[in-house]
């Protein structure tokens, strides 16, 4: 009564194809407390460190897009939800999209590093 | 293909269909809960605050053609816009959408029915009772005047006294409470009552909209209701998380409102792209160009759409580079709407004939052209310096209308026109159609245009009137005159509407020759059989399925449980699981909801005892309401094709409720997560008034501790539970003592974790730290009363007999929300507790 036909898990299904998202939304939020918590309690040394760690923080984010693009199907084996059914395809090439549109975003956030002063009110 | 029933089905199977499913008669249609019933009703009231918050802004902007004009005052005017915002974002837009989820969902998908239709009822009938009220108190100079993001401080008791404010509060919180339970329904329906064979690469692109607009409601509107919570406790009690004199903070209810707010005009709008592409590759006839494309940019869109609430913020005084952060953000997330606009354009180029023009496809025209506006001003604003100049201008104003109005009205208009034949035995007049789109395309822009100019101007947003000489008269004139020829439009359609609009079995089959399965033959019980699924556009690619479905060779073409059925598929694959018996119609879910209304309407005039009279009431239909589901596998295996046999129950993590409880800790941990933003947010704030250097130091460690062992045996008593469970090893009195002493360990850690904080002297009012502190215990509350109901419900369940090894939903739904609430409860603790201890 209880043993439903099994396909992979959908929680690794739904990890690999927002994996891109996910470490976007990861990198905008880990730039942006950061920066807003040296700005607030740091003192003058903010300065220094904010625009060095986010570029740092951004290329490491940028690292992990692309090995997920170059890679999918080791992606999809390591969250489980590898298998040879005609959705497969598709979930790769949304993950590779999603993950080509995540690249995009996390380069243009963190370029503002290079750009601006780190602690200035715009005002 | 091989068909699943291909034997010529016996007599009396559609006769008996017809009885299951026949709709409720004279009054008691009100308890009805099927969804082409409730989904119109919920469609039509969204439709009403529609119409009524329309009026609000033809009086609005007959007050501004003029300047210095006084046909209105001050009051009344503030209190206007308030509610035409507030209305049109909570009370029209978002259930809007969600009725049309429920109303088109199942067709689409070839289910019976959405898998909690008492939950459907529900959310909409708790929302047609709380939002009449909400919207009546314009009419008794008791509406919220604070604009419908209610900024605080102009919205604390201080500047904003009576009750006004804490009707949107609490009346618009117990809304969101409304849209989380349709979420729920969505996002399970969408994922496991597919037909057979439709993989997630075949699934409609409304159905995907749907469940991306569902997934986004759980995680955005959280934040917005411990917002609401915090604000109207500020209110009542004087907790100041707003206050900055005391370490709270204003800007914290905007980025807790713009958490919810910004992804909300994306909740709006993804169904209404969702609704387009389903109509464009009909009117084109032929398949839609980059499905893959548009399904990548609707999650990238809905994903983006997180990452750009300080946008809002841009004038806050934040600091510049976290400004670009979100600038960045802002414009990243035109690529992904790009994307769609460029597929619906290659799609109309694509036909092997000319594209068909009918009213739907002006309307989509129509939102091309104005979404496409309104998208451009968007990456204007999303430039900070840009942005400081319009910010709080008419610029704004006429960006969001354009925005929203053509990217959610023109869509809705054309899909009314489009699936009218769905639900009614007439279609609505194409002639008189087109008059109606070139009335509201021109009042449209007549009305919209003219304010960016209006705006770069330097005229204000939410003001009443304005001096004659200031050179705003001529563009406020056009404004307002293009409103009228837009309310012109409006009221044709509602003519035609009224004199086209008959409830019943569609005249024709499938009057636009669509591909997709909602124009199957229907009845009350949807499709006769619910097909299997192999391409995306299956009735274009197999003709004869629509009189296949219709002589019952596809899957379920009876009911062989004697009651409300349909398939539930795996989340992927779409591979029939089981059969799920629905529930029927029902008094418990209409009384429930009109109860949960007065007591959220009742506490917001004071009137608590008569409000938790209801309170009670409410909770008690609630358990009626689920004493009547878990109905076990009394019924066996069934057949539901040729050699196909599924069971008729499921438990654990493949049945649907499991899969809705996790939604509903999602929901929960998001809201739980904005907590966490909040406390740390305030402290970076004011960090002077944290303990243990601005307020008491926490309570000894040893309080938190022996909560957090408490917490520990209980999630352990549960699990020895199950385990017991499984094995029929225990006797029905263990179970009841283990299941009394969870709720037992539960409630004491719960005592220990606020008496701890109590005996330090810490007080709620003094600062926000302790108005924080204070604040987790709330949240911790909330659970312990919800499990301790539960609880006691799976108590009496196994006492009546209701509850073993097989029959264990409701015991898998206490415990996984037990589960959940310790380890939400351990996270507090070592906020609570240790981190005060960290910075000291």
């Amino acid at each position: 009564m209880n043993e439903p036909i099994h396909e992979p898990p959908v929680a690794g299904a739904i990890l690999f194809l927002l994996a891109g998202p996910i470490l976007w939304g990861g990198h905008l939020l880990a730039v942006y407390t950061f920066h807003a918590v040296t700005c607030a309690v740091a003192g003058p040394w903010a300065t220094a460190v904010v625009p060095g760690a986010i570029v740092a923080a951004t290329l490491a984010a940028a690292g992990a897009l692309l090995l997920g693009f170059s890679f999918p199907g080791k992606l999809a084996r390591a969250l489980r939800c590898f298998d040879q059914d005609d959705s497969q395809p598709f979930l790769i090439r949304a993950g590779r999209l999603l993950t080509v549109l995540s690249l995009a975003g996390v380069l243009w956030t963190g370029s503002g590093a290079l750009a601006l002063a780190p602690c200035v009110q715009f005002r | 293909m091989e068909l699943p029933n291909p034997d010529p089905r016996p007599e009396g199977e559609v006769r008996e269909l017809e009885r299951i499913w026949a709709t409720p008669r004279g009054w008691r249609l009100v308890t009805a809960v099927n969804n082409t019933v409730i989904g119109l009703l919920y469609i039509g009231v969204a439709f009403l605050f529609f119409l009524m918050a329309g009026l609000l802004a033809v009086v609005m902007r007959t007050q501004l053609a003029v300047g210095d004009n006084r046909l209105i005052d001050q009051d009344l005017y503030n209190q206007m816009f308030t509610v035409h915002g507030t209305t049109m974002m909570f009370l029209f837009a978002v259930p809007a959408v969600e009725a049309l989820g429920v109303m088109l969902l199942p067709q689409m998908l070839a289910a019976r029915d959405l898998p909690f239709p008492r939950l459907s009822a529900f959310a909409i009938w708790a929302y047609v009772v709380g939002g009449l009220v909400f919207f009546s108190t314009i009419f008794y100079d008791l509406a919220p005047k604070g604009g419908w993001f209610m900024y605080p401080p102009l919205t604390l008791m201080e500047y904003s006294p009576g009750d006004n404010a804490d009707f949107w509060l609490l009346g618009i919180g117990f809304i969101e409470i409304s849209a989380i339970a349709g979420a729920v329904e969505i996002v399970v329906g969408a994922l496991r009552t597919r037909p057979p064979g439709m993989s997630l690469a075949r699934m409609p692109i409304f159905a995907w909209t749907m469940l991306i607009f569902a997934s986004m409601i759980m995680f955005a509107f959280p934040a917005v209701i411990l917002a609401t919570m915090m604000l109207e406790i500020e209110r009542a009690f004087g907790w100041p998380f707003f206050t900055a004199a005391v370490g709270g903070d204003p800007l914290l209810w905007q980025h807790l409102f713009w958490f919810f707010g910004h992804p909300e005009v994306y909740i709006i709008f993804l169904p209404a792209a969702g609704l387009v592409s389903m109509m464009v590759p009909t009117m084109a006839r032929t398949p839609l160009v980059g499905y893959h494309l548009i399904v990548v940019a609707l999650i990238g869109t809905g994903f983006f759409s997180f990452g750009l609430w300080v946008h809002h913020m841009f004038t806050t005084g934040i600091p510049a580079l976290s400004l670009a952060f979100f600038s960045a953000a802002s414009m990243a997330v035109a690529v992904p709407s790009g994307i769609q606009v460029f597929s619906w354009i290659a799609t109309i180029a694509a036909g092997r004939q000319r594209f068909r023009i009918t009213t739907a496809s002006l309307f989509i025209l129509g939102f091309l052209f104005i979404f496409t506006l309104g998208g451009l001003t968007g990456v204007m604003v999303a430039m900070v310096p840009f942005d400081h100049q319009v910010h709080d201008t008419y610029f704004v104003v006429a960006h969001f209308h354009y925005v929203l109005i053509g990217g959610f009205v023109f869509p809705l208009f054309a899909a009314i026109y489009y699936w009218m034949p769905l639900f009614s035995r007439r279609m609505l007049s194409e002639r008189v159609g087109r008059w109606v789109f070139w009335m509201m395309f021109v009042g449209f822009n007549v009305t919209f245009l003219p304010m960016h100019l209006t705006g770069l101007r330097g005229m204000p947003r939410r003001v009443w009137t304005y001096p004659g000489e200031m050179g705003w008269d001529t563009l406020n004139l056009i404004s307002t005159a293009g409103t009228y020829v837009l309310a012109a439009g409006i009221l044709v359609f509602l003519v035609d509407l009224a004199a086209k609009f008959r409830i019943g079995n569609r005249a024709v089959e499938n009057p636009w020759g669509a591909g997709t399965l909602e124009w199957l033959p229907n009845d009350v019980y949807s499709t006769r059989s619910i097909p299997h699924i192999t391409s995306r556009e299956p009735l274009w690619d197999r003709p004869s399925l629509p009189q296949e479905v219709r002589d019952g060779h596809h899957y379920l073409p009876n009911a062989p449980t004697g009651w409300r059925e349909t398939i539930v598929t795996s989340p992927i694959h779409a591979r029939p699981q089981y059969v799920i018996q629905m529930p029927g119609p029902g008094w418990p879910p209409f009384l429930a909801a009109v109860f949960t209304a007065a007591f959220f309407l009742l506490l917001t005039v004071k009137m608590v005892a008569i409000a938790v009279i209801c309170g009670v009431l409410a909770i008690v239909f609630v358990l009626a309401w689920a004493w009547g589901l878990d109905p076990g596998p009394s019924k066996g295996m069934i057949e539901i094709a040729k050699g196909v046999r599924l069971p008729t129950y499921m438990s654990g993590p493949t049945s649907h409720s499991w899969w809705a409880m996790v939604v509903l800790m999602f929901v929960a941990g998001s809201l739980y997560l904005a907590y966490v933003f909040s406390y740390l947010f305030l402290w970076v704030v004011s960090p002077e008034v944290w303990a243990p250097a601005g307020s008491p130091a926490p309570p000894p460690i040893g309080w938190p501790v022996a909560s957090a062992a408490l917490l520990l045996a209980g999630s352990g008593i549960l699990w020895l539970v199950s385990r017991k469970l499984q094995q029929y090893a225990a006797s029905r009195l263990a179970i009841s003592a283990a299941l009394l002493l969870s709720l037992v360990c539960l409630s004491a850690a719960f005592m220990l974790e606020t008496g701890g904080h109590l005996t330090t002297g810490l007080d709620p009012g003094e600062n926000a730290y302790g108005a924080m502190v204070y604040l987790g215990a709330v949240l911790f509350a909330q659970l312990v009363l919800a499990l301790l109901i539960m609880g006691l419900f799976t108590l009496a369940r196994h006492l009546a007999g209701k509850l073993d090894a097989v029959r264990r939903v409701t015991y898998d739904n206490y415990a996984l929300l037990y589960h959940y609430t310790v380890a939400q409860s351990l996270l507090g603790l070592g906020l609570i507790h240790g981190f005060p201890r960290l910075i000291g």
